[in-house]
């Protein structure tokens, strides 16, 4: 299905840069003009030396000296032009990849999780990349090669010809065979590689649990497998090399052993000049090269389009959220969800009929076990999750009609999984204002109670953090992404679960913090598992299986002696 | 003035890379590994023999050439003939079997070399200090593992390692042509001052181009892996627009560095094709005197010709070889520092005597500091923990709660003070004995893939099935066993993702039972889970702890209430201690940890 978009796809690309595609192409054509009129040369200055005609020695490498220098300038143009092109060529593709991943939902990634999408960003572009710049260059060559040398050996010696071509087809069939062994090996060791990097991860993640369970040997017997399983690929990989390029050479090589024995005689009986054997010679070694090259330039292509498929399962995927164009004017941010029902793509439902309203100002808590459908719910409010038209509406709006910079505008998000970027603490902070000033993000730090905390690193908010930086806790993680939700200043305040690796104390300060912060009221919608945050709710919604079972404030609901009154119990026996 | 939060950070973009660039040999490096060629000294012997045989029988074709021309082709004498085409077809198979000898031992070597490696780095991750693992992202410690040792392996297979091959063929082409005729061969190689001056000009441009073009790809790679990992934080955040932005910019700087590469590619390729032709031109005008006089024959300026093309070929090569080189000791060199990274916590053969065997567990005046340079983390603690004992350990965050539990299993040694271990100075057990005498369940219990059983096995690896299905029972983590079709053959995924934290726990409970431990720590877990787990938690954990000498770090008013003794941390020593009654009654910091921690669950 994807197949012909993808050629499409590679065609448009490619036509941007028609123009200078075609100059390489130009310079390229002159290029082997150079390289295949050189022999000739060759030939009439060997012949003119034998000849004892100096003169014409001398014309003759003058003139190889001229092809020379011009055959250098041209080869240096083509490659540029040609080159330069396919990474132009690559530049926009990947770019342009990853604009359309940026419009991509949550639901496009449940299916391509970050390895997958990496994969393609990075090893299926640079085989499309190969195709582009050295596939067109190789097939191009071998092309020209073959148009103008064959004929001119044909010309020197048709007999000889048809004896010293007779290897060629091997070859091809040879480089052809072996560039699919090699491709299937390759696979096989990249495999090998992941598996070895993935138990180290384990490995690594783990250590404490490792070493305190004792059981590094136990470690070191699965990797040792592992490692000795790659070993084995990549020694069959060295075996099939090790044939492959001393085979192609013997092979091409027979051709002038042809020439040798077939050509001698002929110079003996005075039929064929030694420098028509010399430029017969190189002729002949013109072609071997691009032939042994074909197989490979052929699985080159074929890779390379195959690698274009898998590229435009990102370029095809519809983004399923599609912006609302309606001017709504400026949102107070009343939320209003009448019988939403949703899942993931094609999925089964997570959320049920649910209905609620959150008034502007308002502290809503949702509570419920693990797998009720929380983080679903925060999906929805943000439209990181398509729903269904007519179910959630923002005053009075429906949500699908807004553009989505105007939803997501009105409501700041601290998601359950406390993810920061390789930047400065600062710069995380203020990952959704860049420009914000120092002093909101201070600000923004201090009531996320993170102030402490920044304090004891060695740059204050300089300090980097993730993967290149410092290693933060659990709870500073989760505070600093409550800052950037905080910084945002937004009507509607979006919390899933943000607190839950932070001890009491902490949360209580914070909880403390967040409610009397407002100069004007701040709408909050907390996901929780802790009772402790729900007594301070004007609402309270208890979420089970994907349904609403009970909602209103604490005192209704303790009151009505249902599944809150039951659970709100069980919490405070335990503790 | 407005300072915005971007102004702050300047020092990013400066940021050393892992991709770092230096010499192509290094001699430092080279000696530190020369100890895994010491297993296959024999092999490289051989390797390093089929080299200059390779390029022996290079050398042979072109004379072979010259003889026919100058002896029968032109004399018209046949005779003999046949013998120099013979000869030729059997230098062309031993010219064969001798590559494939040299790849196949040139492979052999490294492939087995560079696994040698990857198991001592793997061991040395596996004893390097804790402090190391927990500093440096898990990402690049991987990379010294894998990709590190991959380059290295990539010298081996690309033929990186041959560049010493191509010198001897060089330095053979050139001696043969020498011994043919030494006036011509000045005259061919009149041109290589320019090619001398060429790589002088080109060299450091081009280095640093293709230096520059690994950098930028792996700065691409870096961006994508977090902007596609944090994307709903990117929509979510509305920072689509900036971060196509930054990303165009990190992608279009990887776009010029390969056209800096492709210049000083396309020019050096050009160039080096050129001067095989010119030197040819060269040989012929200068050496048409040498001709005349008969002093040299045509055969030899076939030959000639012939020799300059097979002179110039690998010169074409150098220069890639010499990149996959330079990235192969760049990363040489970091494993390096792997490899002589020695752990600083060591047996000592003397302790300090004047234990008691009934005491589990003793501090004796312990300081501790992470690195040389961190805030003291523990100063002064004393704390005794006796045979059958539960002591609960509480305090606020930073009070060095988990600090003694990694002191206990020995990760660490305190800076001043004694911990015992069952009477015995911890110092003298060697670590194995000392670990698999106690159990610690962490507080985010860390599973791995595999099954349910070989989860609950880990660490007791003697356990037979029976002992699994009593700890399991005990410990509740029966009803995960229960709740999947599979039972115990269970896959619990990568870090056990397809269990909830809760189901989690309860594994790491099993786990510790099944150690049935002198000395049970535990971390008591603070993420919340849902009622129905977290009845299971509190009977499992009651069973796992019944009748057990334990140190908990305790989060729920449940656990500190049942412990027999409960010590009150602060700043590094040990505040309060006594039964939870006695503390209340002394209106201290506990008292207001629970009040607080009361009013807050009410």
């Amino acid at each position: 299905m994807a197949a012909p978009d993808a050629k499409a796809k590679l065609k448009r690309a490619l036509a941007r840069y028609r123009g200078p595609f075609a100059v390489g192409l130009v310079f390229l054509v002159a290029t082997q003009a150079f390289a295949l009129g050189a022999p000739r040369l060759l030939q009439a200055a060997t012949d003119a030396l034998i000849d004892e005609r100096s003169a014409d020695v001398k014309t003759a490498a003058l003139a190889l000296l001229a092809f020379a220098v011009g055959g250098a300038v041209v080869r240096v143009l083509s490659r540029i032009y040609i080159f330069q092109s396919g990474r132009r060529v690559e530049y926009d593709l990947r770019q342009e990849a990853f604009e359309k991943l940026c419009t991509l939902p949550p639901s496009f990634y449940a299916g391509m999780p970050l390895a997958q999408v990496m994969s393609r960003m990075v090893n299926d572009l640079s085989q499309v990349r190969l195709l582009l710049g050295p596939g067109i260059l190789n097939l191009s060559n071998t092309f020209l090669v073959y148009v103008v040398a064959i004929p001119i050996l044909f010309a020197l010696d048709w007999e000889l010809t048809i004896y010293a071509l007779l290897p060629l087809p091997i070859l091809l069939v040879l480089g052809r065979t072996f560039a699919r062994f090699i491709y299937v090996l390759s696979r096989e060791a990249q495999d090998g590689l992941g598996a070895l990097s993935s138990k180290v991860q384990e490995n690594l993640s783990g250590t404490m649990t490792v070493r305190v369970y004792g059981e590094e040997p136990l470690e070191r017997q699965a990797f040792e497998r592992l490692n000795e399983a790659y070993l084995d690929v990549n020694l069959r990989l060295a075996r099939l090399r090790g044939i492959l390029f001393p085979l192609m050479g013997l092979a091409g090589a027979i051709g002038t052993v042809v020439v040798l024995a077939v050509g001698g005689v002929r110079i003996a009986d005075g039929r064929m000049s030694v420098g028509q054997f010399v430029s017969y010679n190189a002729y002949l070694a013109a072609l071997t090269w691009p032939t042994i090259a074909l197989g490979w330039t052929i699985s080159l292509w074929q890779r390379g389009m195959a690698a274009m498929e898998r590229l435009n399962e990102i370029y095809a995927a519809a983004p399923s959220i599609v912006d609302g164009s309606a001017d709504p004017g400026s949102l107070r941010g009343e939320l209003s969800v009448q019988g939403l029902s949703v899942g993931y793509g094609d999925g089964p439902d997570i959320l049920h009929d649910l209905s609620f309203e959150v008034k502007p100002g308002e502290t809503v808590v949702i509570v419920g076990r693990t797998g009720s459908g929380k983080t679903t719910l925060m999906r929805v409010l943000t439209r990181l999750l398509e729903v269904p038209s007519g179910q959630v509406f923002v005053d009075t709006h429906d949500i699908n009609t807004l553009p989505l910079d105007e939803v997501r505008g009105l409501i700041a998000y601290a998601p359950q999984d406390a993810f920061l970027f390789s930047r400065s603490l600062a710069e995380n902070v203020a990952f959704g204002r860049p420009q914000a000033e120092l002093d909101a993000v201070e600000a923004a730090v201090g009531t996320a109670a993170l102030q402490k905390d920044v304090d004891g690193f060695p740059e204050g908010l300089a300090t980097m953090v993730g993967e290149r930086g410092i290693t933060l806790s659990g709870g500073q993680r989760q505070r600093t992404t409550l800052a950037r939700a905080i910084l945002m200043d937004a009507p509607l305040l979006l919390l899933d679960d943000t607190l839950s690796a932070v001890d009491a104390e902490t949360e209580a300060r914070i909880v403390a913090a967040l409610s009397d912060s407002g100069r004007r009221k701040r709408t909050l919608i907390m996901a929780t598992h802790r009772l402790s945050v729900a007594k301070t709710a004007d609402r309270i919604l208890v979420l089970e299986d994907g349904r609403i079972v009970e909602q209103g404030s604490e005192a209704e609901l303790l009151a009505n002696n249902g599944i809150y009154a039951r659970l709100h119990g069980k919490e405070h026996r335990a503790a | 003035m407005s300072r915005s939060a971007r102004a702050l950070p300047a020092r990013r973009r400066e940021l050393s890379e892992d991709v770092s660039f230096g010499k192509a040999y290094d001699h430092r490096i080279v000696r530190r590994l020369a100890v895994f060629f010491r297993p296959y000294r024999r092999l490289l012997v051989a390797a390093m023999l089929s080299y200059p045989l390779v390029s022996g029988l290079q050398l042979i074709q072109p004379y072979l050439v010259k003889v026919a021309i100058d002896r029968h082709l032109l004399t018209g004498q046949l005779a003999g003939f046949g013998w120099i085409v013979a000869l030729t077809v059997g230098a062309l198979f031993l010219d064969f079997g001798a590559r494939f000898l040299q790849t196949i031992l040139t492979q052999n070597l490294g492939q087995r070399i560079t696994r040698d490696l990857r198991r001592t780095l793997f061991d040395r991750l596996q004893a390097a200090d804790l402090a190391y693992i927990e500093r440096n992202p898990v990402g690049r410690l991987m990379t010294r593992v894998t990709n590190d040792v991959e380059n290295l392996s990539e010298a081996f297979s690309t033929g990186a390692v041959s560049i010493v091959g191509d010198i001897v063929t060089l330095i053979g082409i050139v001696a043969v042509m020498f011994s043919l005729d030494v006036r011509l061969t000045l005259y061919a190689f009149s041109v290589l001052p320019l090619l001398i001056v060429f790589v002088a000009v080109v060299r450091r441009g081009a280095r640093e181009a293709f230096r520059q073009v690994r950098t930028h790809l792996a700065r691409i790679n870096a961006f994508l892996n977090e902007a596609i990992s944090g994307m709903a934080l990117v929509q979510a955040f509305r920072q689509q627009r900036e971060m196509e932005q930054e990303f165009a910019e990190v992608n279009g700087r990887y776009r010029d560095a390969n056209f800096k590469a492709i210049g000083y590619d396309a020019a050096t390729y050009a160039f080096v094709e050129a001067m095989s032709l010119s030197a040819a031109a060269m040989m012929l005008v200068l050496g048409l005197g040498l001709y005349e006089a008969d002093a040299v024959k045509i055969g030899v300026f076939v030959a000639f010709i012939d020799y300059l093309r097979r002179f110039f070929q690998p010169i074409n090569e150098l220069s890639t070889k010499f990149t996959v080189l330079q990235s192969a000791m760049a990363s040489a060199e970091r494993c390096v520092d792997l490899l002589d990274r020695r752990p600083s916590v060591r047996p000592v053969s003397i302790g300090l005597p004047g234990g008691d065997p009934q005491e589990v567990a003793r501090f004796e005046d312990v300081r501790f500091q992470y690195g040389s340079d961190g805030a003291e983390v523990l100063r002064g603690l004393d704390l005794t923990v006796a045979q059958g004992e539960r002591v609960a350990i509480v305090g606020p965050t930073g009070a060095g709660k988990s600090t003694i539990v990694k002191l206990l299993a020995r990760f660490y040694d305190p800076s001043d003070g004694v911990i015992r271990f069952a009477g015995e100075d911890l110092r003298t057990l060697p670590v194995e004995v000392l670990r698999k005498r106690m159990a610690i369940v962490l507080q985010d219990a860390y599973l791995f893939d595999g099954t349910i059983r070989d989860n609950v096995r880990y660490g007791s690896p003697e356990a037979d099935d029976e002992a699994l299905d009593r700890a399991a029972t005990l410990t509740q983590a029966m009803e995960v066993v229960r709740r999947r079709n599979e039972g115990w053959d269970a896959r619990v995924g990568e870090r056990g993702r397809t269990l909830s934290s809760g189901e989690r726990q309860l594994i790491s409970f099993a786990r510790a039972m099944v150690r049935d431990p002198e000395l049970l720590i535990l971390d008591e877990a603070t993420s919340a889970v849902d009622p129905e787990t977290e009845r299971l938690i509190q009977s499992g954990l009651e069973n796992l702890l019944r009748g057990r000498t334990a140190i908990i770090i305790a989060h729920r008013l449940s656990t500190i209430r049942s412990a027999d003794r409960i010590v009150v941390l602060e700043k590094g020593r040990m505040a309060e201690t006594g039964s939870h009654e006695d503390l209340l009654a002394q209106n201290g910091l506990y008292r207001a940890l629970h009040d607080q921690y009361v009013a807050e669950s009410k």
